[in-house]
């Protein structure tokens, strides 16, 4: 059941059981009528009082006359006893109607007239009979009075019962007029509310099944009530997702690549090895089957078997290295070192490589003493693998190592310069990372694994020092730029 | 004579020595892949052993791998006839397949190679009668 028709049905329970609640009202109302009626009884015992009042005033009257004609005694007792009645009941009607002076100024007036008349025939009671003839106050001034009392007393019986019941039953419309309105009044109040639910929840469905598909940009429109703050909430979350979902994404991106690094590393590593492997090999074959034709050859192929071995080892060694420095086991102890010795023995040992493709390979010191605070075989590691770049990427033209010291830094600049193939802007800031290489592909012309910037930028930092690379483009040569802390001389 | 595709110097020393001394065919090693190309068309050539992966390999001006040559030279009809065994230290099996579809080459060998006159035995089985 959706909440709206929740809403709706609730509204109508209330409406019906304010519906309901007219049937006892209603019962009461009738109640409340019948006491009225039962009230105006009351009235009607004054109205039959006046009656008998004045019945009284006729039966004395009536005794005056037959006083009058025959002169009996009893008559003036029974006059006298229907005074004494007439005036208690005069006295009981003033106490009923003592609420209403209009009536009880009419009362008054039927009394006094009442009270003139017997104190003018009172005489003639006592008054024995002498046969004249004896005027008689008329008892129509006085009835007329009666009349009136009556007339009014009627009068007041109807208009006070109409009145009455006129008020119950006007209350009664009101109170179901009021019934009507409440119910009016309840369902534009539930329209309300529904119409102010309805719109921003199904909006907030709408975009939650919008961000379960995936669109994690979705937002729904704020209003300025709980359900504002809901979607705004909701907004923050949808923001959050989205961001969290790049973050994620971002990082499995990185983690294929890497994956991809490591599979392209492994297929480079286990051909570069395979390489030398094979020198090895070839060589312990030819002595085997004896195909040296003399001891000086057989020498010779000692000794490509023995460097082979070596270039072997280093490549093991380098793996190794990587895989130290990755776990932060590497640890170097620096110390001064004199500079020339060094790039001499580097001279020496890239001289041969760099002279069979023809390139003009310089190493240069702009002072013969300088000195760097560095690890020397690891020193050397670094321009072997850097010059060793520079001559295997450099198809014709020179290679060229500079150091110099850079006196406001208090370091000792080197840079490998070749005129090369380059390295295109976009990969220059890759190459940092181990097994990185512009071309990973299996047909590339150039061999390697990809280790060597990676290798070199570990340790020139474990040595204090920093590196970078840059290039004009592909086809324009290549630089790259180290600088190590100068060395103290103690 | 056989023609030996391999710009490591000490690698494809060893293997002419080997195929000479031992197996008793003439062999000649070549890095120019327009002088590659020429020695096979001048009918001289009667098997190739080719690296797949050659620095400083130019053809028409153009840097080359092995795989490129070995194909150039099947689709060649001067050349088509002669039988080409790739040789390089890619050890994965469907690298090798895919190497031996792309280049057409007749056959395959991994460096290192384990046994050198199982070579012998491969060159006696590719090279044609004359
Ligand atoms: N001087 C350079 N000129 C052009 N490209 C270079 C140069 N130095 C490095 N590169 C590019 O950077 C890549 C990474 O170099 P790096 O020395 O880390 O690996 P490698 O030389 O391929 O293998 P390794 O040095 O481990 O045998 C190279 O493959 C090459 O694409
Ligand atoms: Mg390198």
């Amino acid at each position: 059941m959706k909440i709206w028709h929740k809403i709706l049905l609730g509204f109508l329970g209330v409406f019906v059981l304010i519906s309901l609640s007219g049937v006892p009202t209603e019962t009461y109302y009738q109640r409340i009528i019948e006491a009225i009626r039962l009230s105006s009884e009351q009235d009607q015992i004054a109205m039959q009082m006046v009656d008998a009042t004045e019945i009284h005033l006729l039966e004395m009257e009536s005794c005056l006359w037959q006083y009058l004609a025959s002169g009996d005694p009893a008559n003036q007792k029974y006059f006298q006893d229907r005074r004494k009645h007439w005036q208690i009941l005069s006295e009981q009607m003033a106490d009923l109607l003592k609420a209403d002076p209009h009536m009880i100024l009419i009362l008054k007036r039927a009394d006094r007239a009442a009270t003139t008349w017997i104190q003018q025939v009172e005489p003639l009671m006592g008054a024995p009979r002498n046969g004249q003839k004896t005027v008689i106050p008329r008892l129509d001034d006085v009835r007329v009075q009666y009349q009136q009392l009556r007339k009014e007393q009627s009068r007041r019986l109807t208009e006070g019962y109409e009145y009455s019941v006129n008020t119950v039953e006007r209350s009664s419309n009101l109170t179901w007029f009021l019934r009507g309105l409440a119910l009016a009044v309840g369902l534009f109040t539930c329209w309300l509310v529904v119409r102010s639910v309805k719109h921003p929840l199904e909006r907030l469905i709408s975009a939650t099944a919008r961000i379960s598909d995936g669109h994690f940009d979705s937002t729904v429109p704020v209003s300025n009530d709980e359900l504002g703050q809901l979607s705004q909430s909701f907004n923050a979350m949808s923001r959050t997702l989205k961001e969290r979902t790049e973050a994620l994404e971002e990082q499995r991106r990185l983690a294929v690549q890497a994956n991809v690094l490591k599979t392209e590393f492994l297929a480079n590593t286990s051909h570069e090895l395979r390489t030398p492997l094979n020198t090895i090999m070839g060589y312990t074959q030819l002595i085997l089957d004896k195909l040296a034709r003399n001891p000086d050859e057989e020498k010779n192929y000692l000794s490509i078997i023995q460097q082979s071995s070596k270039h072997l080892l280093s490549l093991i060694n380098d793996v190794l290295d990587i895989s130290k420095i990755e776990t932060g086991q590497m640890r170097l102890e620096l110390d001064p070192i004199l500079l020339k010795p060094l790039l001499d023995q580097v001279n020496e040992h890239l001289r041969l490589p760099a002279s069979q493709k023809c390139l003009q390979l310089t190493i240069f010191q702009s002072a013969p003493d300088l000195w760097v605070q560095a690890h020397p075989g690891r020193l050397k590691q670094v321009l072997f693998n850097l010059l060793g770049n520079a001559i295997k990427f450099t198809p014709h033209g020179s290679v060229r190592l500079e150091a110099r010291p850079d006196e406001t830094r208090n370091r000792i600049c080197f840079e490998i310069r070749d005129t090369g193939i380059g390295i295109p802007k976009d990969k220059q800031q890759l190459l940092f990372q181990k097994f990185v290489q512009v071309d990973g592909s299996l047909t590339r012309q150039i061999g390697g694994t990809g280790l060597g910037l990676a290798l070199s930028k570990s340790l020139i930092e474990l040595m204090g020092g920093e590196i970078s690379l840059s290039s004009e483009g592909e086809g324009c040569g290549s630089s790259v730029v180290f600088s190590l802390p100068k060395g103290k001389i103690t | 004579m056989i023609l030996i595709v391999e710009d490591n110097e000490e690698n494809a020393a060893f293997l002419k020595i080997f195929v000479e001394r031992k197996g008793g065919w003439p062999c000649a090693i070549c890095t120019q892949g327009d002088r590659i190309v020429e020695l096979c068309q001048s009918g001289a050539v009667r098997l190739v052993i080719m690296d797949i992966q050659l620095h400083n390999t130019f053809f028409k001006g153009n840097a080359v791998s092995g795989v490129a040559l070995a194909r150039h030279l099947k689709t060649d009809p001067s050349t088509a006839g002669i039988p080409i065994l790739l040789a390089t230290a890619h050890a994965l099996k469907d690298e090798q397949t895919h190497f031996l579809a792309e280049s057409l080459a007749d056959g395959y060998i991994t460096k290192p190679i384990e046994d050198l006159h199982d070579l012998l035995g491969e060159i006696q089985r590719l090279v044609p009668a004359r």
